[in-house]
């Protein structure tokens, strides 16, 4: 009997103790529906948005959100993804100056509306190769309230350095897939 | 809201042109019931800057485990700026067919034929993660398939396994008996190698054999009958993505062409006046309305009366003569009726019109190479599979006789530098007249259209007589038939390189400086049309001149 109540116990002990360290700080919890758009014209907006929705979360994505176009709605969460595609910014008839510009006045738009700012980078070291790279990730990490980026994107240990440094909470996820599990 | 959406979606296909080379091609079906002799027709204009030069791969038997090498992107060989790269390996088949590569590979050894366009589609597809692109189906397709629906299930299951990794293509697939038309779309953003999803989304039909298809840079295969397993082909999970993402639900019609190319590129008329265009020289009894992007035309129709191969070579050179939209006849025409307008940047454009742009024929003075290809069951297949190929624009280039079973192309039509002028390559003998007639595109296009002729009146007319000759050797032993007809065909496209050359220093011979030589040796002056002088106000600012000097 006294072996039986010891296992259960321990049984609970370890669940419960499962249970907090799953439990998601509350600094990082985000909540829906989501805004998003990008900063430098990549996919990754388009990313953060089709994997939140296979998630079942609410999301928009637009990348020609501006502070004029942006309306809360019932918004409760802007992520703004960085990295750059020239090919991007071409087609779309902007550069990086133009896109920072642009995601500087929908962050203050946002933030004026009460959404949390998630800074997100979900496309890899393939996206931290050049100058409007790094430009672009340095504006929009310097606003967000929270960092999202995914183990390739970090994997020189950037973002963890950073979020540190600038004591911002930063969530971790392995892949553009996992995103819709932290929305 | 609407107009945010059209915004978001407008720059999804602005990014997608930015990310995928085919814009602009126009291939044509030909089932064997609507042809003139029974043949199935494939056709294509490779418009744009893509490798012309046709190479031979023959085919061969691999043992097990044997592995190939993937590259991408072919279809821009020739370009110095484009390398292509090898970026991964795949089993190889066991056994191969003898394919013809080209910038988008068009033909094998047993008659399968392959014409191609470009649609994009929505970027929420597109995954870069996928190995293969349409070039690469198109060899696969073409080395492991001996019929067009073998050709499409190897393209789609090779795509699904290893990934899709360019923009929307459609690919006319063509054998002796019957045409499938393949749409192909990437697995998603999402997707990746590991994910043990499909690595691409597409679907086929088949033509019914009746009836012609046209298409050109937007999806055509539209509401999808999953129970009709004679006429439908589709991949893994097709719904799935569209489910997840709100483009289509369970209960509705899916459509294909809307769900993955809601918003075709270009202009508003861009792909549907190439359609309509088609449909209606083939069937004008049919009085096809004027649809613009988001209006479908039918998947085929029925041609008013059965079509040969020079039919559809017309359509090939057609500028939209008599038709509202004629441009040889419009203001931008100029003084010599020419067709030919060249691209503008959207930052070049009007205000109020950046979102539209010239009228687009058929013929377009930037295709690569065309062809009309016959596919003939009745025929052994070595003769019976017949490619007529013209490198450059389709007006003016001549087409030659290739037959599927030849095992040797003469080198002009096999090199050729496209950055610089090369003139051991027969492309630009093409290249150069087409550009020479922009001089004077009224009198040269006439001589060019009579040249032209004169050689392909020759094939046509000889085509019996080569084939019966063929099929003869054939029965004796096939070896003799290839032989035949490789030295049959090396010696039309010799003749064809040659006298094109010649043709092209007869023009600049007799046109230039804004004169015309003529048979006498005088350079006569042609002058201008009156119609045009009188719009350009020929002489208005010496008269207006004249009458002030003349007041004081």
């Amino acid at each position: 009997m006294k072996k039986t109540a010891l296992s259960l116990f321990l049984a609970l002990l370890v669940l419960s103790l499962c249970a907090v360290a799953e439990a998601p700080p509350e600094e990082t919890k985000l909540e829906g529906p989501y805004l998003v758009t990008t900063c430098g014209q990549s996919p990754g907006a388009v990313m953060v948005g089709m994997s939140a929705m296979q998630a079942g979360a609410k999301a928009t994505y637009n990348n020609a959100l501006t502070a004029e176009t942006f309306e809360p709605g019932e918004f409760k969460t802007l992520i703004v993804t960085a990295g750059t595609s020239m090919k991007g910014m071409g087609a779309a008839g902007t550069d990086i100056n133009a896109e920072i510009e642009r995601c500087l006045g929908v962050i203050k738009a946002a933030r004026e509306a009460g959404l949390k700012i998630v800074g997100a980078h979900i496309e890899g070291m393939a996206r931290r190769t050049d100058s409007s790279d790094a430009a672009s990730i340095e504006a929009v990490m310097a606003e967000a309230d929270v960092i999202l980026v995914v183990t390739d994107s970090d994997s020189d240990g950037f973002f963890t350095a950073y979020a540190k440094e600038h004591e911002k909470p930063l969530i971790v996820v392995k892949d553009a897939l996992e995103i819709g599990k932290v929305l | 809201m609407k107009r945010k959406l059209l915004s978001l979606s407008l720059v999804a296909v602005l990014l997608l042109m930015a990310a995928v080379p085919a814009l602009a091609c126009t291939p044509l079906g030909i089932g064997k019931g609507a042809s003139e002799d029974g043949s199935v027709m494939v056709s294509h204009t490779c418009d744009g800057w893509y490798d012309h030069r046709i190479q031979i791969v023959p085919g061969g038997e691999y043992a097990p485990g044997t592995m190939m090498d993937v590259y991408v992107d072919m279809c821009l060989g020739t370009r110095p700026a484009n390398p292509i790269t090898k970026v991964g390996e795949i089993p190889q088949a066991e056994k191969t067919n003898t394919y013809f590569h080209i910038g988008y590979p068009f033909m094998n050894d047993k008659q399968v034929m392959m014409g191609e366009f470009t649609w994009s589609g929505r970027e929420e597809v597109y995954n870069a993660a996928g190995m293969l692109y349409i070039a690469n189906l198109e060899q696969l397709g073409l080395q492991r398939g001996s019929t067009a629906k073998e050709a499409v299930q190897i393209m789609g299951e090779l795509a699904e396994k290893y990934g899709y990794g360019d923009g929307g293509e459609t690919l006319v697939v063509g054998d002796k008996d019957e045409i499938w038309v393949f749409e192909v779309c990437g697995g998603g953003l999402l997707w990746t190698p590991e994910s043990e999803q499909p690595g691409a989304h597409w679907a086929a039909q088949r033509l019914p054999d009746d009836e012609v298809f046209v298409g050109a840079n937007r999806a055509r295969i539209g509401v999808i009958d999953f129970e009709d397993k004679d006429n439908f082909l589709v991949s893994t999970n097709l719904t799935a993505l569209p489910e997840q993402m709100g483009w289509w639900k369970e209960g509705e019609p899916f459509d294909f062409a809307k769900i993955f190319n809601p918003v075709p590129y270009g202009g508003p008329f861009y792909q549907s006046r190439r359609e309509w265009r088609a449909f209606s020289l083939v069937a004008p009894s049919q009085e096809f309305p004027i649809l613009d992007e988001f209006g479908a035309y039918p998947f085929s129709v029925k041609p008013d009366k059965k079509l040969s191969v020079k039919d559809i070579m017309n359509i090939y050179s057609d500028h939209l003569e008599g038709t509202p939209y004629d441009l040889t006849t419009d203001k931008a025409a100029g003084p010599y009726g020419n067709p030919n307008r060249w691209p503008i940047g959207r930052d070049q454009k009007p205000e109020g019109r950046t979102g539209q742009d010239w009228e687009r024929a058929i013929a377009m003075f930037r295709c690569s190479y065309s062809f009309v290809s016959q596919s003939r069951s009745w025929l052994p297949d070595p003769v019976g599979g017949v490619l007529w190929f013209g490198e450059d624009a389709p007006d003016t280039t001549v087409y030659v006789p290739i037959y599927c079973g030849v095992t040797e192309i003469p080198t002009p039509w096999t090199v050729g530098e496209r950055h610089k002028f090369d003139p051991t390559s027969a492309w630009w003998a093409f290249n150069l007249v087409n550009n020479y007639a922009n001089l004077r595109w009224d009198a040269m296009y006439k001589e060019i259209r009579e040249k032209k002729d004169s050689y392909e009146s020759v094939f046509f007319a000889e085509q019996a007589a080569t084939e019966e000759e063929a099929v003869k050797l054939f029965n004796e032993d096939p070896a003799k038939a290839v032989a035949f007809l490789t030295e049959k065909t090396m010696e039309r496209l010799n003749t064809v390189e040659k006298g094109w050359w010649e043709f092209a220093w007869h023009l600049i011979g007799k046109y230039y400086d804004g004169g015309m030589i003529n048979e006498e040796g005088r350079m006569t002056s042609p002058g201008y049309p009156m119609k045009y002088l009188e719009e350009v106000d020929f002489g208005g600012p010496a008269l207006k001149d004249l009458e002030e000097i003349n007041k004081k």
